[in-house]
């Protein structure tokens, strides 16, 4: 198996010693690097996802996809921080099969989806009662299905044009007041900002924003309590800085009195940690 | 429940923030309802998708956790299981261990003897339903932990149709894991738990890969409102399971009562002492199932289990217990519920008969699945 070095947790541990594909200092996939490994290593389950989800940076997966192709490989692309939020289409991409989570898309927790080739899966991971076309047996959670598929169908136009400039505002700030913005340099989620704050621990920043109103993360929600640095700022060249970012997403129905106050409050701590 | 999907979204892994504390505080009340249920701690609880997970997570987890260490290769389970239990168990047999599904009497019972003799060849694990889905059979899940325990084996048990039902410890009944879900007891579905025996420890190998969520053995962001209704179902169990079960068991008497006056010839399957209050699966004399089913339109009850509703073929567990194809499509599992009274009962009792004494009723139709529950409009 291949993967790329900002993987999520589920897919890096899915396989034992996969080859990994390094990021530049964006956190963009290295393509000549996957091209030599596809050439190196013949068919292969490739394994990208389609955006970060601690900096929320794109990655180039249509043309990974192409690569692929030429190779003879399967690739499986992690969608869960993208839909919903970036349009997707699926035959452009050109994945063998794409992952995607409700949460992460405005629907409930608990139910996600799997879009894959008829003849993809060979071996369920659950077992039962033949649902789901035997691929996942178990009774549907149908309210989470029903709030998943309402969620995708909600139509927000202008969601992306008035996230992005949402998020460049708080980008725009931080940097003033000295922070740097993880992934500058590439194409980014509407809704996601990282941001680094040198000589600042990312646990103490959490705690300061927690106690004015604000959940932010350090890293990835699934990895909290263990306190180790971002695999993630850490292949994109942070060295002991990826322990200084903080994640900063904002939800739908961000508005920018919220955005103004998240400024103010950022400022705040930043004043507080430097007297 | 509610406010979990709407107001209080974060994400429980979040501990950093107050958001993510509020909900990680529901998910744990959660888990001491539950884990209160069933007589365990609650950091014996691992929530799941449901029970068709757990039981996949105890078999298949139990079995690779050992593989390494552990010589024996051998899983027990009963020729009656839900098909998840069946299924998980099979495909062991790819890695190397060696599933042994054992027969059941006619009154879906295990008996003792043949268990014992299975187990004389030393067994990794032993895995049997507490009750039956579709027969509602208890099985006596002390005497049979009992044995696989002084065999050295250990012993799980598919609590979902069990649990809520009718009071059970899993310490005093000896159990090393047990499969538990909401939507049997009332709440959500989509919801499960496992129980793991803490002590003495129980070693088991997450079937997710990801995050380090519920202790490293199942990854995946927590579903919060799902388990805070969890939570709620298994409190409100708790307190009315002990008089919800006499009266169920009053309905189900008073059913089979009403039924059996007037069709003579009807069957119960399954032992009609050893089953849950409000389980009755019959065999009518002549007339099929599923033309039964079509002239009580009103009825919303199921010929076998809902999970096999692709497979349109004779219930497995009527056949384990030694009914005929002919016969299978004669049966029928009626289930009362917590919402179901007397009244209900009495208009499905003369529905049935209507249904039965109906001329033409005969059908040659395959079993039609319905859903699955109660009987009552």
């Amino acid at each position: 198996m291949i993967c790329s070095a900002i993987e999520h947790d589920a897919i890096r541990a899915a396989v034992e010693n996969p080859l990994v594909v390094p990021v530049d200092g964006d956190g963009v996939i290295r393509l000549n690097v996957l091209e030599t490994m596809l050439n190196r290593s013949g068919p292969a389950l490739v394994c990208l996802m389609l955006a970060n989800n601690e900096t929320g940076v794109v990655q180039p997966v249509a043309e990974a996809a192409q690569l692929c192709l030429s190779a003879g490989a399967w690739l499986h692309v992690d969608a869960a921080q993208a839909v919903g939020r970036l349009p997707i289409d699926l035959k452009a991409l050109g994945a063998t099969s794409l992952a995607f989570s409700s949460h992460k898309s405005g629907g409930p927790p608990g139910v996600g989806g799997l879009l894959v080739d008829e003849s993809m899966i060979v071996e369920p991971q659950i077992r039962g009662g033949g649902q789901e076309l035997g691929r996942r047996g178990g009774t549907p959670n149908l309210a989470g299905i029903a709030g998943l598929a309402a969620a995708l169908a909600a139509e927000d136009v202008d969601y992306a044009v008035r996230l992005t400039g949402l998020r460049d505002r708080v980008a725009v700030a931080a940097t003033q007041f000295g922070a740097e913005v993880c992934g500058a340099g590439a194409t980014r989620l509407p809704n996601t900002v990282c941001l680094a704050l040198a000589g600042v621990r990312a646990d103490l920043q959490v705690i300061m924003l927690d106690q004015m109103g604000f959940a932010v993360s350090a890293g990835a929600a699934c990895s909290s309590g263990k306190i180790s640095p971002s695999h993630v700022l850490q292949a994109m060249g942070f060295g002991t800085r990826a322990s200084e970012a903080i994640r900063v997403s904002l939800p739908w129905n961000t508005d920018p009195v919220d955005i103004d106050t998240f400024i103010a409050a950022y400022q705040h701590m930043i004043e507080r940690v430097r007297s | 429940m509610l406010p979990f999907f709407t107001d209080a979204f974060a994400n429980a892994a979040s501990e950093e923030h107050a958001a993510g504390r509020r909900a990680r505080d529901a998910v744990e009340e959660a888990r001491g309802e539950v884990a209160a249920l069933i007589d365990a701690e609650p950091r014996e609880i691992v929530f799941t998708s449901g029970a068709t997970e757990a039981n996949n997570l105890a078999i298949k987890g139990y079995a690779r956790a050992q593989a390494m260490g552990d010589q024996r290769k051998r899983i027990l389970t009963a020729s009656t299981e839900h098909s998840c239990v069946l299924e998980s168990v099979k495909s062991l047999c790819s890695e190397g261990f060696s599933p042994i599904v054992l027969p059941v009497s006619s009154t879906g019972l295990l008996d003792p003897d043949v268990v014992e003799a299975a187990l004389a060849t030393p067994t990794l694990l032993v895995s049997v339903m507490g009750a039956n889905n579709e027969i509602g059979v208890l099985q006596d899940l002390a005497m049979l932990a009992a044995l696989a325990t002084r065999h050295g084996a250990a012993f799980h048990s598919d609590l979902a149709q069990l649990a809520g039902k009718l009071p059970v410890s899993v310490r005093e009944t000896g159990l090393t894991m047990a499969s538990l879900s909401a939507h049997k007891m009332y709440g959500p579905k989509g919801i499960g738990a496992l129980y793991i025996r803490r002590r003495p420890r129980t070693r088991l190998a997450p079937l997710l890969s990801g995050g380090a969520q519920e202790r490293g053995l199942r990854a995946g962001t927590a579903p919060v409102p799902l388990i805070v209704g969890f939570g709620v179902a298994a409190r409100l169990a708790r307190r009315s399971m002990t008089t919800e079960a006499r009266r169920l068991t009053a309905l189900r008497e008073r059913l089979h009562r009403g039924l059996r006056a007037a069709i003579p010839g009807l069957s119960v399957n399954g032992s009609v002492d050893s089953r849950l209050p409000g389980n009755l699966n019959i065999t009518f004399p002549d007339r099929p199932a599923a033309s039964m089913l079509a002239a009580c339109p009103r009825l919303c009850i199921s010929s076998g289990a809902a999970c096999s509703v692709a497979e349109l073929s004779p219930s497995h567990v009527l056949r384990a217990i030694g009914l005929g194809d002919d016969a299978c499509r004669r049966s029928l599992r009626i289930g009362i519920g917590r919402l179901n009274s007397a009244d209900d009962v009495d208009q499905a009792i003369a529905m049935l008969i209507a249904a039965h004494e109906a001329p033409g009723a005969q059908s040659s139709l395959p079993l039609r699945q319905r859903p699955l529950a109660a009987t009552g409009a």
